[in-house]
């Protein structure tokens, strides 16, 4: 009797009595996450810390995701809007902006990469979401995690779980989302075109983009200057050439270190209780549907240049305006390089790429500034 | 100010996409520009005077 007495207070001390199906379901795809980053090579800098948060968030009375827990101080970072800007900070100081500075006529795919987030507004609003929870629903089509964290806090701070893990989750599955849309909507033709070697950028001309930069988007565009100045003092410190230390613990430890409680916080909002909602369901719909309409937008675009130009410029490098850096770009250089093993598109495909951060985050300030929240 | 409806989100992007054309456009210019920063002729003094020689 007094054994079975153990055995049960035992068994009501465990976190196996709370477990839904639910919890369940959750943990399994935190599983995915996590073997899609260490056998496919999905973003393992984000998916792992995403994966792991999620299964410690579906286990039952976990200290560490109770308030007080050290998640719930993480995601703390999320919520007062912290972390967005320290990442940038560390964007801007591993970011060469030469290939983009080399290339302005590019700029433009910036902004055809970004049909997808008006394509999500609108259907976000066609399901019933107010306005800005649609903004904020819309941005995740920008593929840039700190944005998205960014303009959702403002604009709908209640969806910040749902947005946060589709943008990411859609950044880490891009090579397996656009390649499909960029071979289907290009020719062979196309997708063979050799670019021409963009000339050099001096350093000068690079020292002076950041600070003019900074000038006139905080003239310009107030709400998104947190996110600008910061990439662009990271992109000073790397630049300037005279303080590498600062310019190497940003670009490395202190980006590693947010990384971690970054990735860790998003994932471990996804419990069962908040996360499994038809809106949870409807939102990933929708970041999808953005994701491969701005793909498509992109491709369309380049088309568009390439017509422009005679044939120069290679409409793959329209899909890489998307922000997601360098993923965008990278999945341009390797659907070239299946075309032809001597097409290296990757530093064509950066100038738009970098142009896609700049594209996000005009359009995320752009909506800050209109919807009323 | 902008309904909560859909005409208001397709009112909304259509403008998001007009001034994210016209910001980009801006910088793309800023970019042409920036090359005359090559043309600007700094004296150089000391150290570095002595490194480009």
């Amino acid at each position: 009797m007094i054994i079975l007495n153990a055995l049960n207070s035992m068994w009501h001390s465990t976190s196996l009595i709370n477990l839904s199906i639910g919890n369940i379901f959750l943990i399994i795809l935190g599983i995915v996450f996590i073997y899609l980053a260490i056998v496919k090579k999905y973003e393992p800098f984000l998916l792992v810390g995403i994966g792991f948060g999620c299964i410690v968030a579906n286990i039952p009375g976990n200290e560490l995701i109770k308030p007080g827990g050290l998640f719930s101080y993480f995601y703390l970072g999320v919520q007062k809007v912290v972390f967005p800007p320290l990442i940038f900070l560390g964007v801007g100081a591993m970011t060469d902006f030469g290939p983009m500075i080399a290339n302005p006529s590019l700029m433009v795919l910036g902004a055809f990469a970004h049909v997808g987030i008006f394509i999500a507004i609108i259907g976000a609003k066609v399901l019933n979401f107010t306005l800005a929870e649609s903004g904020a629903i819309g941005i995740i089509g920008g593929a840039d995690g700190p944005m998205a964290i960014y303009v959702t806090q403002t604009l709908a701070p209640h969806l910040m779980a749902q947005i946060s893990v589709a943008a990411y989750s859609y950044m880490a599955l891009m090579p397996l989302i656009q390649p499909p849309i960029m071979k289907w909507l290009t020719t062979h033709e196309e997708r063979n075109i050799m670019m021409k070697q963009s000339r050099a950028v001096t350093k000068r001309e690079k020292i002076c983009f950041p600070i003019l930069i900074t000038v006139i988007i905080d003239l310009l565009l107030p709400p998104i200057a947190p996110l600008i100045t910061m990439l662009m003092l990271g992109n000073l410190f790397k630049e300037c050439g005279v303080v590498d230390r600062l310019a190497k613990t940003a670009s490395n430890s202190f980006m590693n270190i947010i990384t971690i409680m970054l990735t860790l916080s998003i994932g471990s909002r996804m419990g069962a209780d908040t996360f499994l909602t038809v809106k949870t369901l409807e939102i990933i719909v929708l970041g999808l549907v953005a994701f491969m309409t701005g793909t498509a937008g992109g491709i369309w675009g380049g088309k568009i240049l390439c017509r422009l130009s005679h044939g120069k410029i290679n409409p793959l490098v329209g899909s890489a305006g998307i922000a997601s850096v360098p993923i965008a770009a990278r999945v341009s250089h390797n659907v070239a390089l299946q075309e032809n093993k001597y097409n290296f598109l990757i530093m064509h495909a950066m100038g738009p790429n970098l142009a896609g951060v700049f594209g996000t985050a005009i359009a995320g300030g752009i909506l800050i500034t209109l919807i009323p929240h | 100010m902008i309904a909560d409806s859909v005409s208001g989100a397709v009112l909304i992007s259509i403008i998001d996409m007009i001034l994210l054309l016209f910001f980009l456009y801006v910088i793309g210019l800023i970019l042409r520009l920036l090359p005359m920063v090559n043309k600007i002729h700094l004296k150089s003094h000391g150290r570095e005077k002595h490194d480009n020689t």
